[in-house]
């Protein structure tokens, strides 16, 4: 059937993802085996209707996954997201069942259909494949979590530029030079379809074109370069280095499973804003006047949007951000020493929260503390009191604000030898009261930064034992790190928080982010790791036994995906000049991102029961 | 005939279609037609054969106008199945098109003049729809074209029985004077998506799924039987 005379049903799984990435005819194949049906509130689909039947597909309305026997929600889902998927190979019974909230229009895709489609077009196949943490895996999103895994470099996909013009083959030529003109770019990819053909560089219109005297309404086809050979987005980018090298080209076309999506050049190979973050370390450890460092942490934005911006994994930006704070801490720390004169005694300053985990973002704001070796007297707390003052105050004119909850140097009572702070840390975690613990969580990821290391390993050693010497505490901490649900009933209002404003929106940092933090915070004083980044920690647990290798890679997966999403919503903030926040309206995440932020919540709602298990107890690991 | 029947308009309509297909007066080319059993009045809407059709057409003066393209699709159980769905453009002489018709069906005379004999096309649409179900939103408009393109006499009634969205939504809004009851504006009050009109295939679909909806809110979850919604629809 012409696709002119479905119009609804084309633009619909046209722009739904990953029917988005069907061809054209696998499209049509798929819209004209659609079986519409209409449900209303209260009505089931359980059993026969999902075991072995195909895909469901919202296409007005609202219903949810319920799990059996117990009814506990599964995932919420609205228009555009599906469901049926993972029960297509059952028989008889299903996992789960499905009620509907409202009165919804459904579009059904049976089994046979399906598994045809899904044959000619893996990738689309497997994005549907029945584990969401292979689901988030299959997401080009989370193909950084993939390289970093396995230690691999970037891939052309991170370096690419996906602003190239992407012509036809019997366009002409000047619509070719229009294009090149308006994309500021040096070539067009000329492509069948969605299948690149040929290339035609500028050079190429005044060589092959005017040179020759063809008029400007002559094919794209007659001027340009066939034979291209081009590179799947997947592959490293020493391959398309390779590749240039051996055809002695300068401009490869990029490909996502055979289909265009961009090019990758020399320039955009080397562009790379790990240098320019060299370029400002290397200055800020040079400075000898704390004046001008205000001024180098201007370019501290520069280089996180440009991180940002070239792909690079969320963990690695946040490690880059922290290795910046760590410099701007130690320079800021030693000039203040210096113009402070000898300190009175022996100490250590170091960083709490999130500078502890190695997750600082752009404008995060400063925790620290400082460890004395001993009582200084009053004369050596009044030199501490003012090298804490300033800087703190130094830090905050750097971009690095104070804090609001006081967990800094400056506030005497973070201020204090180690014997104070071991005491500290032994009624915290003897308490066991809830608000005694979470008015002291920020000081549970504790890194050393400037001083005696010694200090800040002890006070690390203590803790650690402590923990382990009292398992109410694991317990406590468990049922505070999991108060919080991930927001299952994705993105349907009534599921979200309000802001002033009264628009509803969902706090990443909040309702998941932290989630996951808490969760590897959990596991890794469990498996007395002395570890503080989230990664490390899980991996630290794994190593010890206490976590199992399948629920590490769920989590890690999970948290690379989530703070990816972050960290696309920031950068675009930025670049609109907007203020930085970790809300996000629902109205601005795209269908893909709702869909795979369903699998990470659904992951994380799963490690949030089994740890209750593992750790209500208070008889700590079973 | 039994009394009770004499009230009940199904009845009426079968005892019609059967004296049609008695009529002399009947075109010997669609006996076959006739010859099919329908549906009784008892059986479920999903267990009989059940199209949604929309004609589009130069006018709504059944004299003077003409059909220019038609298009449906099937219900499969209470689901629409896309793989059923047909369109078809009618060949119709050059003068007969207006130009605001062509704007708003969005055909081109071109196109027209190259359609299906409208004669033939009306006789593969009667191989769908006879002896069963058949859905429309103003079903004033398809059953008249239809019998006027086959040279039906007013005296003959076409057998088929015909479902009609627009009456069913009058009984559902308990007959109110001054209620909307256009398509768009139906599909409207149910939150269901807006379809880009004046295409005879999309409109089908969309006057089936007002069906499906409005057949919940009718019966709620029991299968409403032929009589019952055929006695709803007139």
């Amino acid at each position: 059937m012409d696709q002119s005379l479905l119009p609804n049903i084309y633009d619909f799984i046209s722009k739904t993802y990953p029917f988005s990435q069907l061809s054209p005819l696998e499209m049509d194949a798929v819209a004209t085996a659609v079986k519409i049906s209409y449900h209303q509130p209260g009505d089931i689909l359980d059993d026969a209707d999902l075991a072995g039947a195909g895909l469901y597909l919202v296409r007005t309305g609202a219903c949810e996954e319920l799990t059996k026997p117990d009814g506990k929600l599964r995932a919420r889902m609205g228009v555009g997201d599906t469901f049926g998927y993972t029960q297509i190979d059952k028989q008889g019974r299903s996992d789960y069942k499905v009620r509907f909230l409202e009165n919804s229009l459904i579009y059904f895709i049976n089994r046979n259909v399906l598994k045809l489609i899904f044959e000619k077009n893996k990738a689309v196949g497997s994005y549907f494949s029945s584990n969401d943490r292979v689901r988030l895996h299959s997401s080009q999103a989370a193909a950084t979590a993939r390289r970093e895994a396995s230690g691999a470099g970037r891939t052309v996909f991170e370096a690419a530029t996906r602003h190239i013009p992407l012509m036809q083959e019997d366009d002409t030529i000047q619509e070719v030079a229009a294009a090149l003109r308006d994309t500021h770019s040096e070539m067009a990819v000329i492509a069948r379809g969605d299948q690149p053909e040929g290339v035609i560089t500028k050079t190429d219109i005044s060589n092959r074109a005017v040179a020759c005297g063809l008029p400007a309404t002559a094919k794209a086809s007659e001027i340009m370069s066939r034979g291209v050979i081009s590179i799947e987005g997947s592959e490293p980018v020493e391959r398309a280095l390779e590749l240039m090298v051996m055809n002695n080209i300068e401009c490869l076309p990029v490909t996502d499973h055979g289909r265009f999506t961009g090019v990758i050049t020399p320039t955009r190979m080397l562009r790379d804003s790990r240098l320019e973050s060299v370029y400002l370390l290397r200055d800020v450890t040079n400075v000898d006047s704390i004046k001008a460092l205000p001024l180098l942490s201007h370019r501290v934005k520069g280089i996180f949007t440009g991180m940002l911006a070239a792909g690079m994994p969320p963990h690695d930006v946040q490690r880059m951000m922290s290795r910046i704070a760590d410099v701007f801490y130690e320079k800021i720390i030693s000039l203040n020493i210096k113009q402070a004169g000898t300190p009175p005694c022996r100490f250590a300053w170091f960083a709490a929260g999130s500078l502890a985990r190695c997750e600082v973002q752009f404008l995060s704001d400063q925790d620290n503390g400082i460890i004395l070796e001993k009582d200084p007297g009053k004369e050596g707390m009044e030199y501490f009191a003012r090298l804490s003052d300033a800087v703190c105050h130094d830090l905050d004119s750097c971009g690095y604000p104070l804090c609001d909850g006081n967990y800094m140097a400056s506030n005497p009572k973070w201020r204090v030898t180690l014997e104070q702070w071991e005491r500290n840390y032994s009624s915290w975690i003897a308490d066991t009261t809830q608000n005694a613990i979470l008015n002291s969580m920020v000081f549970l990821d504790i890194r050393h930064l400037h001083g005696d290391a010694e200090l800040t390993s002890a006070l690390k050693r203590h803790l650690s034992e402590e923990v382990n010497a009292n398992s109410r505490f694991l317990a406590t901490l468990c049922t505070i790190s999991t108060t919080v649900a991930p927001p299952l009933g994705t993105f349907r209002q009534f599921v979200l928080t309000k802001d002033g404003k009264n628009e509803p929106y969902f706090n990443i940092k909040k309702q998941a982010v932290n989630l996951i933090v808490e969760l590897a915070r959990l596991y890794g004083l469990a498996a007395r790791s002395q570890e503080t980044d989230t990664y490390a920690r899980l991996k630290a647990a794994r190593a010890a036994g206490v976590l199992r290798d399948e629920d590490y890679r769920d989590l890690a997966e999970a948290y690379t995906f989530i703070n990816s999403v972050r960290f696309t919503h920031q950068l675009n903030s930025i670049k609109s000049g907007a203020k930085l926040t970790n809300n996000l309206p629902p109205s601005e995440l795209s269908q893909f991102e709702r869909n795979h932020l369903r699998d990470a919540f659904r992951i994380i709602s799963r490690q949030q029961q089994a740890a209750n298990v593992k750790f209500a107890s208070g008889r700590g690991i079973l | 005939m039994g009394i009770a029947a004499l009230f009940n308009p199904y009845e009426r309509l079968l005892a019609r279609i059967k004296r049609s297909a008695q009529s002399p007066d009947l075109p010997s080319e669609l006996r076959p037609f006739y010859e099919r059993p329908m549906p009784s009045g008892r059986t479920s809407v999903w267990n009989v054969p059940f199209t949604s059709i929309d004609f589009e057409t130069t006018g709504l003066d059944f004299k003077n106008d003409i059909v220019i393209s038609l298009g449906g699709v099937g219900f499969d159980g209470p689901s629409i199945d896309y793989e059923t769905a047909f369109h078809t453009l009618l060949r119709v002489d050059g003068s007969k098109i207006n130009a605001q018709s062509a704007i708003v069906n969005m055909i081109t005379p071109e196109q027209l003049c190259s359609g299906e004999d409208p004669h033939e096309a009306m006789l593969k649409l009667m191989d769908k729809l006879s002896g069963g179900l058949v859905l429309t939103h103003c079903s004033a408009i398809e059953y008249h074209f239809l019998k006027k393109t086959l040279g039906l006499g007013d005296s003959l009634e076409l057998p088929m029985a015909f479902a009609d969205t627009m009456q069913l939504e009058r009984a559902i809004t308990g007959y109110h004077e001054g209620v909307d009851v256009r398509l768009s504006s139906i599909r409207q009050r149910r939150g269901l998506p807006s379809y880009e009109a004046h295409n005879a295939c999309a409109d089908s679909i969309a006057t089936a799924e007002v069906f499906l909806a409005q057949s919940r809110e009718l019966f709620r979850k029991r299968p409403p039987s032929v009589s019952e919604i055929f006695r709803r629809s007139h």
